[in-house]
């Protein structure tokens, strides 16, 4: 017969795991957990930023310096003005449109909630390395699930995965995984649904081999199928990958903003 | 009676540190350096100086913290830790002879694989066994890899500052009186 101690340090660990599980469930330790999670977000948001700064500055020092920081201000610029250019092309394609309708309706009319990220988690279970960002608001500050998340550029970086009462979890569009309806500002305006590839690039898949994509054309949320406006820009393509004998053609994008580089952000409330 | 609360008050207060510092700190960093996992070097660390009792404590406190500031499910943290533990007291009782740096470096590559293992099948459980199982990628094991380099480094750092500190760890040889 199998004797149980009474101090057996497994008993005490499982019967105690038990009770919070069971305590945390009912929701009966939450307000612990709130005040807890609201003692340390801003130290948590503080020590973000220093370690993003020491990963800032990791990384430019791998190469040469002050070559790396021109490119980077030269990138930073390009990036705004694409950003500026593709909103501009929506809109005056919008605005072409609405008056060949005379229909005027004032569009991209969103309100954002700024944020702080305060901490990148590790997804276990994806297949490759991907972390997520987590950011100090939650559903107190009317955050939902699925909600837009841009870059101070005004770039969508990703999207809401999990939401408690005072933090948020949001995949960047460069995980595997997180996917996003998407639209190509070409001619056709082919839309499909993107998704990240290893922490790096997005992929568009599934898009038709009559559709013609060129390298440079910019990706925009097609406002389909969710919490996410149409018009926020994506990346640009980069690679087209196209054979004649397959059915679909596929493409990759580069997103326009260092995702690593972020320590503030802002949610798009629809 | 006082002694004892301020001992439970500065443990508790070194478990939030530690938690914050792995959840926001040492997350943002780069490369090799996020893999730092500090939770798990202070586990092991206490089990083999203090024994499993107070390292049973601390699964309690650091889990109880990471599993309130992190999205994995509840008890993730909790089970993740409690794994490496076991795995590394039953290494310890059953067959480490001495209280070595050797044997600390044995305990912390024990637990480092194991604690991983468990995190990997634990999230393979909680998406409902879509995909593969993360052991089975290649960035799982580069992880345990980082990991196990940075343990081992602090195993030496850990063991050298106690032994420097406490007597009991301090190497002595059994010398004959008034011989040769």
């Amino acid at each position: 017969m199998i004797r149980i101690k009474k101090n057996n340090p497994l008993l005490i660990f499982t019967v105690v795991l038990g009770l919070l599980v069971f305590l945390h469930g009912l929701g009966i330790i939450r307000p612990l957990e709130n005040a807890l999670l609201f003692l340390v977000k801003p130290v948590s948001s503080k020590l973000y930023v220093w370690g993003a700064g020491i990963s800032s500055s990791y990384s430019e020092n791998r190469e040469k310096t002050d070559l790396l920081s021109e490119i980077n201000r030269l990138q930073q610029s390009v990036s705004v003005l694409t950003i500026q250019d593709s909103h501009w092309r929506e809109v005056e394609g919008e605005n072409e449109k609405l008056r060949s309708q005379l229909n005027f309706v004032a569009a991209n009319k969103f309100q954002v909630v700024l944020a702080n990220i305060i901490a990148k988690e590790e997804v276990f279970s994806a297949t490759e390395d991907s972390r997520d960002l987590v950011i100090d608001r939650g559903q107190k500050d009317g955050l939902r699930l699925d909600y837009g998340v841009l870059s101070p550029d005004g770039a969508i970086i990703g999207k809401i995965v999990e939401v408690s009462d005072s933090s948020s979890r949001i995949c960047l569009v460069t995980s595997p995984g997180c996917q996003l309806a998407a639209s190509l500002q070409n001619e056709d305006k082919t839309k499909g649904i993107t998704d990240g590839n290893l922490g790096l690039t997005i992929n568009m898949n599934y898009i038709p081999q009559l559709e013609k994509i060129a390298l440079g054309d910019m990706v925009i949320t097609s406002g389909l199928g969710g919490n996410i406006p149409r018009g926020l820009v994506i990346g640009k393509v980069s690679e087209v990958k196209s054979e004649s004998n397959e059915v679909w053609q596929a493409a990759i994008i580069e997103p326009l903003v260092n995702l690593n580089d972020l320590t503030v952000v802002s949610v798009v409330i629809p | 009676m006082f002694k004892k609360v301020g001992q439970i008050l500065i443990f508790a207060a070194i478990c939030l540190v530690a938690s914050n510092l792995q959840f926001a700190f040492i997350s943002s960093l780069p490369g090799a350096f996020n893999q730092i996992n500090l939770g798990l070097m202070l586990l092991v660390f206490i089990l083999f100086f203090f024994g499993a009792k107070a390292a049973l404590f601390f699964i309690f406190s650091f889990g109880f913290l990471m599993d309130t500031f992190s999205f994995q499910f509840f008890g993730f943290y909790f089970i993740c830790l409690a794994a490496a533990a076991v795995a590394s007291y039953l290494i310890l009782e059953n067959w480490l002879t001495n209280k070595s740096l050797y044997s600390f470096w044995v305990l912390f590559l024990a637990a480092t694989l194991v604690y991983n293992l468990a995190a990997v099948i634990l999230a393979f459980f909680a998406v409902n066994f879509q995909g593969l199982p993360g052991f089975l990628t290649l960035s799982f094991w580069r992880n345990v890899f980082y990991q196990s380099a940075w343990n081992i480094l602090a195993a030496a750092l850990f063991f050298n500052i106690s032994v420097a500190l406490a007597k009991r760890f301090q190497p002595f040889f059994l010398e004959k009186k008034g011989g040769l």
